[in-house]
């Protein structure tokens, strides 16, 4: 049985409605997340992850005042993994 | 587990409580809620159920390749898709949209757009905001109208209008407009040039 929760928050806030959902087979595909940072410190605090769109509107909102910021110098972004998305990202900016 | 379908009480006690806290609820949220605890119970007997949670590639391919399979003799299964947000996000575009060279409509799509080329009837059930599930099995019902469900979803732009508003959105094979006015109460929609991509995403 899936317990489907809507209206409350990520962490565990009131939820607003409640479903169940029963199942003979279930499939998680529920994506993936940077998690640990390869015990680096203040990575986390330091750093943003590019996964979900909301992530991206929020780089973009980031890049868009540093340029305003710099009046069109130089920007310094590091990208930290070089699969698809780093390459492309690294690339585009 | 198949006799939890069975529980009226319990169904009616959740669809009292969500029909309670859709905002845009008007006086035929009652009725609509009704329905679909009618659509409920007869969809469950007989046809196993998938759940699959999580709406991203895996997510949503598994659940579109499922509801396509040919079953045979086999009783279709009902597929339910479980996602956090209303909208498939095109992943590998993401890097456009964070330097500014796409739109945020560009790259996702609503999942009832992305299922409707496969299914003739959707359950749909988008509450508040956070989560969408959503039923991919055809039934064999035909006298089942969508519209007295429209009132139920929550929507913050006050237009009445749900007819199609773009010219793409006619082509789909039977225009529904609890689809098109679950799309238009997101934020981000995949119109016109969205959805052409997105069929060739899905096909």
């Amino acid at each position: 049985m899936v317990r489907v929760i809507t209206g409350g928050d990520d962490g565990g806030g009131e939820a607003a409605a409640e479903r169940l959902l029963p199942y003979d087979a279930c499939v998680l595909a529920l994506g993936a997340r940077a998690t640990g940072y390869a015990g680096v410190p203040g990575a986390e605090a330091h750093s943003r992850q590019f996964y979900t769109l909301d992530d991206a509107l929020a780089l973009r909102k980031e890049l868009q005042a540093l340029r305003l910021k710099r009046k069109g110098g130089l920007l310094r972004v590091a990208i930290v993994g070089n699969g698809y998305i780093g390459t492309e990202l690294s690339v585009q900016s | 587990m198949r006799a939890q379908y069975r529980v009226g009480a319990l169904m009616q006690a959740v669809a009292t409580a969500s029909a309670a806290l859709f905002r845009g609820g008007t006086s035929r949220a009652p009725r609509a809620t009704t329905l679909r605890m009618a659509q409920v119970d007869t969809g469950g007997l007989g046809a196993p159920d998938i759940c699959v949670l999580g709406g991203g590639f895996g997510g949503l391919y598994t659940a579109l390749r499922l509801s396509k399979l040919d079953w045979g003799d086999a009783p279709r299964p009902r597929v339910t898709l479980v996602d956090r947000q209303e909208r498939f996000v095109f992943l590998p575009m993401l890097y456009e949209v964070a330097t500014g060279t796409a739109s945020c409509w560009e790259v996702t799509l609503a999942h009832c757009r992305a299922a409707r080329p496969l299914t003739r009837d959707l359950t749909l059930a988008l509450t508040l905001t956070l989560t969408l599930a959503l039923s991919l099995t055809p039934t064999p019902s035909p006298t089942r109208t969508p519209s007295p469900s429209r009132s139920r979803l929550p929507s913050p732009s006050s237009t009445p209008s749900s007819s199609p508003s773009t010219p793409n959105l006619a082509r789909s094979r039977r225009p529904s407009p609890r689809c098109s006015r679950a799309a238009a109460s997101s934020s981000c929609e995949a119109r016109s040039q969205g959805w052409t991509l997105s069929q060739g995403w899905c096909a």
